[in-house]
C-alpha cells in the first residue's frame, strides 16, 4: 500500500508538470547528456521530477527532487540554460526534518565540438555553476556520443566540486561516470539502458568505494511533446544511497 | 496576306526567345542550388534532425516525400524559409545522385 502511494505520488507530480512544459531537442535519456544543442533562437522548457527511495541504512528514506530548466540555443554549436529552481521534499532518518529544500538555481553552459554521426565520434563540454544558500557548485562534463543508425551511444565524465557552510568552508568532490544505449523503435519511442558510476571525495580526500547503478529508460514523442524515463538500481551496496531511483524530464519549445 | 501588328509582335517575341540561351539553358540565379547552399543543407540536416530521431535513408524516399518531410519537419527543427531550401535542395541532389 505504501510502495502504491509513493507511486502515485511520483505520476502525480510527474503529470503535474507536463501541461508546464514545452517542447525541446528531444532526450534520449535523462541521466547521460547527449552532445547535441539546440539550435539557434530556440528557448525551451524542460521539468525533471526525480525520485530517490530506500537507502540501505535508512528504509524509510524518501526524496523527490525538482528542477525547472530554460534552455536557450545561442549558435549552432553552443547553448546556455538556466535552472531556475532545484527544490525537493525529503523525509527519512538521513533526510534531516521532513519538509521541503530550495536547492539553489544554475547556469548550465554546452559547447558542442564534433558532430556523432559525420565524425568518428562526437564530442562536447559542459560547465554548470549552481548557488544556492551557503552552497556553491560546479560541474564539469567531457560529453561523447556516436550514432549507429537508430543506435545511440552516450558517455559523460563528470568532475563535481560543491561547497557549502558559513564561509563555504565544507568541501566534497564527485567524480561521475555515466553510459547509456538508445534505440529508437519508431521516432515516437525510443528504449534504451543506462548506468551510473560515482565516486565521492569527501574533503577532497581518500575516495570512496564507486557506487554503481543501472537501468532501463523509454522515451516517447507525440506531436511537439516529449518525455524520457529512467529507472536505475544499485547494483553495490553503499548505505548512504537509495536502492532505486527513478527520474522523468519532460519538455517542449516555447 | 496581312498581318495584324500583334501576330507580328508575338512571332517575333517567339523567335527571340528561341534565340536565346535563356531558353534553352536558364541561368543560375540566386536561387539555384549551388555548393555553398547545399553544404549549408548538409550541415543542417546533420546537425538538426538528430536531436530528435535518426537519420532517415534519403535514396528510399522521393522527391514529393522528402519535399512533404522537411516541410513538417522544418517547424520542429526551428528552420527558417533560408535554410528550409538548403536542406531540401540538399536532399534532392543527392537523391539524384
Amino acid at each position: 500500500m505504501r510502495t502504491i502511494t509513493k507511486w502515485t505520488l511520483f505520476c502525480v507530480v510527474a503529470l503535474t508538470a507536463l501541461p508546464l512544459t514545452t517542447f525541446a531537442s528531444s532526450r534520449r535519456f535523462t541521466y547521460v547528456y547527449e552532445v547535441t544543442t539546440s539550435p539557434p533562437g530556440d528557448v525551451e522548457i524542460e521539468n525533471w521530477v526525480t525520485w530517490k527511495t530506500r537507502k540501505p541504512d535508512d528504509r524509510g528514506f524518501d526524496r523527490i527532487d525538482f528542477r525547472h530548466e530554460l534552455e536557450f540555443g545561442i549558435t549552432d554549436k553552443f547553448q546556455a540554460a538556466i535552472y531556475l529552481a532545484d527544490w525537493n521534499y525529503h523525509r527519512g532518518n538521513s533526510a534531516g526534518e521532513r519538509g521541503f529544500t530550495y536547492a539553489g538555481s544554475a547556469l548550465e553552459l554546452i559547447y558542442n565540438f564534433t558532430n556523432p554521426v559525420a565524425d568518428p565520434i562526437g564530442l562536447s563540454v559542459y560547465q554548470e555553476f549552481q548557488v544556492g544558500y551557503r552552497r556553491f557548485e560546479s560541474e564539469s562534463k567531457l560529453l561523447a556520443q556516436k550514432n549507429f543508425g537508430k543506435f545511440v551511444v552516450a558517455y559523460n565524465a563528470t568532475l563535481e566540486a560543491e561547497w557549502e557552510g558559513a564561509d563555504l568552508e565544507e568541501r566534497q568532490g564527485e567524480f561521475q561516470q555515466s553510459l547509456g544505449l538508445s534505440y529508437e523503435t519508431s521516432p515516437h519511442l525510443l528504449f534504451g539502458v543506462e548506468c551510473l558510476h560515482e565516486v565521492a571525495f569527501p574533503n577532497w580526500s581518500e575516495a570512496e568505494s564507486g557506487k554503481f547503478f543501472v537501468g532501463p529508460n523509454v522515451s516517447i514523442r507525440a506531436g511537439k511533446y516529449w518525455g524520457t524515463l529512467t529507472a536505475l538500481a544499485q547494483l553495490t551496496r553503499a548505505g548512504d544511497e537509495p536502492d532505486l531511483q527513478l527520474r522523468a524530464i519532460f519538455g517542449f519549445s516555447l | 496576306m496581312k498581318r495584324s501588328p500583334a501576330a507580328l509582335a508575338l512571332l517575333a517575341f517567339y523567335f527571340a526567345g528561341c534565340g536565346s540561351t535563356s531558353f534553352y539553358a536558364p541561368p543560375v540565379t540566386r536561387d539555384a542550388a549551388n555548393a555553398r547552399t547545399l553544404t549549408a543543407g548538409r550541415s543542417l540536416f546533420l546537425n538538426r534532425c538528430i536531436q530528435c530521431h535518426a537519420l532517415p535513408e534519403v535514396r528510399q524516399l522521393s522527391a514529393p516525400q522528402l519535399t512533404a518531410i522537411v516541410g513538417k519537419m522544418s517547424g520542429r527543427a526551428n528552420l527558417s524559409a533560408e535554410q528550409h531550401d538548403a536542406v531540401l535542395k540538399y536532399l534532392l541532389t543527392i537523391r539524384s545522385l
